[in-house]
């Protein structure tokens, strides 16, 4: 029995312990369960509103991922709540306004475009989506740039290679008897492009072959195209301001966060240690401000007098001062630096609500009530952009760096900013040229020019008057008013008859031009709106490679080479690469429905008798008719 | 309906007689073996014999080169013209000027006379005869014939051809002019002008081959001119054929000169090494290829935008891991199996070997 009941006490120790070990680690509450979820965000809001934070964009996230979460598992209704609460915390959170107008959307209500809009307005409110804007913006028309470039430069060379092509291949057959004449020639030419193909050389190269021989509307789009890319290659403002856009180091994005976190003396670190040449005001206000936060007074008064002393028209050094000793009770001091400010900007309303409020405090009532209403709506809108509780948190208001302010310090910081910083804004441009390349392209469209003033047209390859095949001056027969090419004339040889003549030239030219347009319809699919440049259908070209470039670098970039840590679902979804796709069959699709216009007309032979300045390689009245 | 059948029913004459005598419209297509010849009526008139069928051979081109009425080089020429410009033949013989439009229905009248005696002269053949004037719509008319005269006359020719190659047998028979010998005013056009191509030697095919008239006829004229001692026969002695004297070079010479193919060759090499330089980076036996690939790599980590974006996020994702949880994860890990952060930083992150230390209180970290 004895032994009996100390098994039996054995077995209920050994039930208990399993027991134990069970609830550890199955049965026991996880780490942070909701109810600890909404402990620790509450926690943390607090944190935040008490250490002068203008909005809490973390909790912001958070609640936009749980209302992502919410709505797919279709809790439409709490999903909305969380969205509004996400907007509580940041009011200028644009993805939450996307997704609240989407679940409008899903359930037919009327009040779906107005979170749209509200959407795209606060897309432009805060200097952060400016600047993501702002970079992604300009990478994206620049890679549209550059491949629209390209599929315009590939028509030009299919359309006007052959012309240097049938010079060099005449020479060739002439001087050294050549094999294939025609081939080595284009070997030759293309060598330069496959040797720099990842370069701009190929386009500057290609460019200045193919400028003798284009008509003056094809150069203009020649030189609109490129123009951009010559203009931001010279200027490198793009690689510089990106530079300084895309650092989150940069002071211009640190003195940004400073703007909008609390107390953060890790920010305060990075701003210390940022060299800032020519920005050492903002440098200063942003210190001041944050010291500010972190109730450092004594540093915060040092920094913000420094900004003064080197700026002394800074409103934003007066307000933030006075702040300093209104926080320090110092109700005497506040309203001397907020009078100071108020003879620089007496309209500005954070001023005067401040003002205000050292007005109260010192029982100026009279003062107050007349600074209160200076301070007006403008106020009011100031506290639109604070986080819920934030702005009534605050005792007095910060005055902050506005958008502008940050933009000019972004420009300032780009200027002043070392080469090998500014390298680094070349990562956002690879394949753009730089200066060098910018000046190729310049030198190559100058040289284009001048080889136009300098070469005899009537050396320059032409069409064949009869069937549009290429020839030139050392192949060509004129015969009857007319430049025939090798082949036509050798088909009328010996004939009298002009009927017969007629006849001849009409059968050869509608041969020829049945094999030519055969032949063109394949090379021009290569790219779409290669066949409509190459048949002179330059607008409908342009268009048709603009929405085939548009579209290539959505699918490659996704519109975004700047990435937002603010962004939740960076993944790409299935319906950007449909579109994307869709885009560009599109493209080759109409491009393939491209014909040749009805009337025939080919490249005539140029007179250098009757040449005008300004219309080489123009149709003319100088040019023997066809 | 056709008409149709074989001299053992009737006779070609007695058909073409009917036609004529019906006024009919339309073709009649004599057979023999493999050869065929077409003859057009209309109205019971022979218009032509040009069948311009497709495919089918033009016998106004082989009159024109069997008398030498138009050398053969020319003939292949004008073929070449018609066929480019797709004009018919005759169209360019007279467009070219080569003979005026009366020249050439004399010429034509001849040929259907020619033809017409050919086939009265076939033992056996067969015939079909298609009526119908849209047969002959197609067909350029250049000089009709009447049937009773042309049969008279082809009737004539069969009488007296034999006759006349009883005179001249052998084509190979020489002529030539006797010396001294003038006809004066008594010859006609034609015989003057054989005299006159009889100042040399010739042999008869060769007189029929360059006489631009029909055998008959040069025939005719070789007996009158034998008849008034103009001219001498003489049998010629046969040699054996040898390249020379059969008019074909020993050695055919290249029309063209053999091209250059050197420039193709440098050319192709230039072209090639240009393509092997410019994708040197990408070649999988070149050399730079893995300093290029540490350069990227280099480039990527190395890169202070990139570094500090990275940074930059990973600080957001503690924050959002310390607004989650209540404090900041204790090591990077714990960050990766909250399931925030997105697998692409972290791999950055590693990328980047951030060092993370979190304070002994847990309210501070830092990340180097």
């Amino acid at each position: 029995m004895r032994r009996h009941s100390f098994a039996l006490h054995m077995g209920w120790r050994r039930i208990a312990f399993c027991t134990i070990l069970v609830l550890a680690f199955v049965g026991a509450p996880e780490p942070s369960s909701a109810a600890d979820q909404t402990a620790n965000r509450d926690r943390y809001r607090r944190e935040q509103v008490s250490s002068g934070a203008r909005k809490i964009p973390v909790l912001a996230q958070l609640e936009y991922r749980s209302a992502l979460d919410l709505a797919a598992k279709g809790e439409k209704n709490q999903a909305e709540d969380h969205l509004r609460q996400a907007l509580r915390y940041d009011p200028d959170y644009s993805d939450a306004y996307f997704a609240l107008a989407r679940l409008k959307f899903s359930r037919f209500q009327t009040d779906a475009p107005v979170y749209l809009i509200q959407g795209v307005h606060s897309l432009g409110q805060t200097f952060r989506s400016q600047r993501i804007l702002a970079v992604n913006g300009t990478s994206t028309v620049a890679y549209v740039l550059l491949v629209l470039n390209l599929v315009v430069c590939i028509a030009f060379s299919i359309k006007y290679l052959p012309y240097v092509a049938h010079k060099l291949s005449e020479r060739l057959r002439r001087r050294f008897n050549a094999t294939a004449a025609r081939l080595v020639s284009y070997l030759i030419l293309l060598s330069p492009v496959v040797l720099f193909a990842d370069t701009i050389i190929p386009l500057a190269y290609l460019t200045l072959l193919c400028w003798l021989s284009m008509y003056r509307r094809e150069k203009v789009l020649v030189v609109l195209l490129v123009a951009p890319f010559i203009v931001a290659g010279l200027l490198d403002v793009h690689v510089r301001l990106a530079a300084v856009l895309a650092d989150p180091k940069s002071l211009t994005l640190l003195v940004d966060r400073a703007n909008n976190v609390g107390a953060d003396e890790h920010l305060v670190q990075m701003i210390e240690q940022t060299p800032a040449p020519g920005t050492e005001t903002e440098k200063n206000l942003a210190l001041g401000l944050l010291y500010m936060k972190e109730k450092r007074y004594y540093d915060a008064s040092d920094r913000l007098f420094k900004a003064l002393s080197l700026r002394p028209d800074q409103i934003m050094g007066y307000i933030n001062l006075g702040n300093v000793h209104f926080l320090q009770s110092d109700y005497e001091k506040a309203l001397q630096g907020y009078r100071k400010a108020e003879t620089i900007d007496p309209t500005d309303p954070i001023c005067q609500y401040n003002l205000a409020q050292a007005y109260i405090k010192s029982l100026l009532m009279k003062e107050a009530s007349r600074s209160l209403g200076l301070a007006g709506t403008g106020v009011e809108r100031e506290k639109s952009r604070y986080a819920e509780e934030a702005f009534d948190a605050a005792p007095v208001l910060p005055k902050l760096f506005s958008d502008e302010d940050l933009w000019r310090l972004a420009i300032a910081e780009s200027k002043s900013m070392g080469e090998e910083r500014a390298a680094e804004g070349r990562g956002l441009f690879p394949w753009l040229p730089r200066r060098a390349g910018a000046v190729i392209v310049l030198v190559a469209l100058a040289l284009a020019v001048l080889l136009c003033r300098l070469i005899n047209p009537e050396t320059l390859t032409f069409q064949c008057s009869n069937c549009g095949k290429l020839t030139c001056s050392s192949c060509c027969s004129d015969e009857k008013d007319m430049s025939l090419c090798r082949e036509c004339a050798k088909t009328i040889e010996s004939v009298s008859s002009e009927k017969v003549v007629e006849a001849l030239l009409h059968q050869r030219r509608q041969t020829a031009l049945v094999r030519r347009r055969k032949s063109a319809k394949l090379t021009s699919m290569v790219l779409p709106g290669v066949r409509d440049v190459c048949y002179g259908h330059n607008l409908r070209g342009v268009f048709i490679a603009l929405t085939f470039s548009v579209s290539v670098v959505y699918l490659l970039t996704g519109g975004s080479v700047l990435r937002d840590p603010n962004a939740v679902g960076a993944h790409s979804p299935l319906w950007r690469v449909f579109a994307a796709a869709a885009g560009i069959i599109a493209a080759y699709a109409y491009s393939a429905l491209s014909k040749p216009s009805s009337t025939y007309t080919p490249q005539r032979r140029r007179s250098s008798a009757g040449r005008t300045p300004g219309l080489v390689g123009e149709e003319s009245e100088t040019t023997h008719a066809a | 309906m056709s008409l149709e059948g074989n001299l053992a029913a009737f006779g070609l004459s007695e058909i073409l007689q009917l036609i004529a005598v019906q006024q009919k419209s339309g073709m009649l297509s004599v057979t023999r073996q493999s050869s065929s010849i077409n003859l057009f009526f209309r109205d019971g008139r022979i218009v032509s014999t040009r069948d311009r069928r497709r495919g089918a051979r033009d016998p106004l081109k082989d009159y024109f080169a069997r008398y030498g009425i138009i050398s053969r080089e020319k003939i292949a020429r004008l073929t070449d013209i018609s066929t480019q410009s797709k004009m018919d033949f005759t169209e360019v013989i007279l467009s070219e000027g080569v003979f005026t439009e009366e020249e050439l229905a004399t010429h034509c009248r001849n040929h259907i006379q020619e033809t017409v005696h050919d086939i009265l002269t076939w033992e056996q053949c067969s015939y079909r005869f298609i009526p119908g004037s849209v047969i002959t719509s197609g067909v350029k008319i250049l000089g009709d014939i009447g049937v009773e005269g042309l049969l008279m006359e082809s009737m004539r020719r069969i009488d007296e051809f034999p006759l006349l190659l009883k005179e001249f047998p052998d084509g190979e028979m020489t002529v030539k002019k006797r010396a001294g010998a003038s006809g004066g005013d008594e010859l006609t056009p034609n015989e003057a002008a054989f005299l006159e191509m009889l100042a040399g030697e010739r042999t008869i095919d060769d007189l029929v081959a360059h006489a631009k008239m029909p055998r008959f006829e040069t025939f005719e004229i070789l007996k009158q001119l034998k008849e008034n001692n103009l001219i001498e026969v003489e049998e010629r002695e046969v040699r054996e054929p040898t390249f020379e004297n059969a008019g074909i070079p020993a050695k055919r010479s290249r029309g063209r000169q053999k091209s250059n193919p050197l420039p193709l060759v440098a050319a192709t090499f230039v072209f090639v090494a240009c393509a092997l330089w410019g994708a040197r980076d990408i070649l999988p036996f070149s050399g730079r290829v893995a300093a290029g690939e540490t350069a990227r790599n280099a480039g990527a980590k190395g890169s202070t935008r990139e570094w500090n974006q990275t940074e930059d996020e990973l600080r957001w994702y503690l924050e959002v891991y310390r607004a989650e949880r209540g404090s900041y994860p204790a090591n990077l890990s714990h960050l990766q199996d909250s399931g925030i952060v997105p697998e692409a930083l972290l791999e950055r992150a590693k990328e980047c070997s951030f060092r993370y230390y979190l304070t002994p209180r847990g309210d501070r970290y830092i990340l180097l």
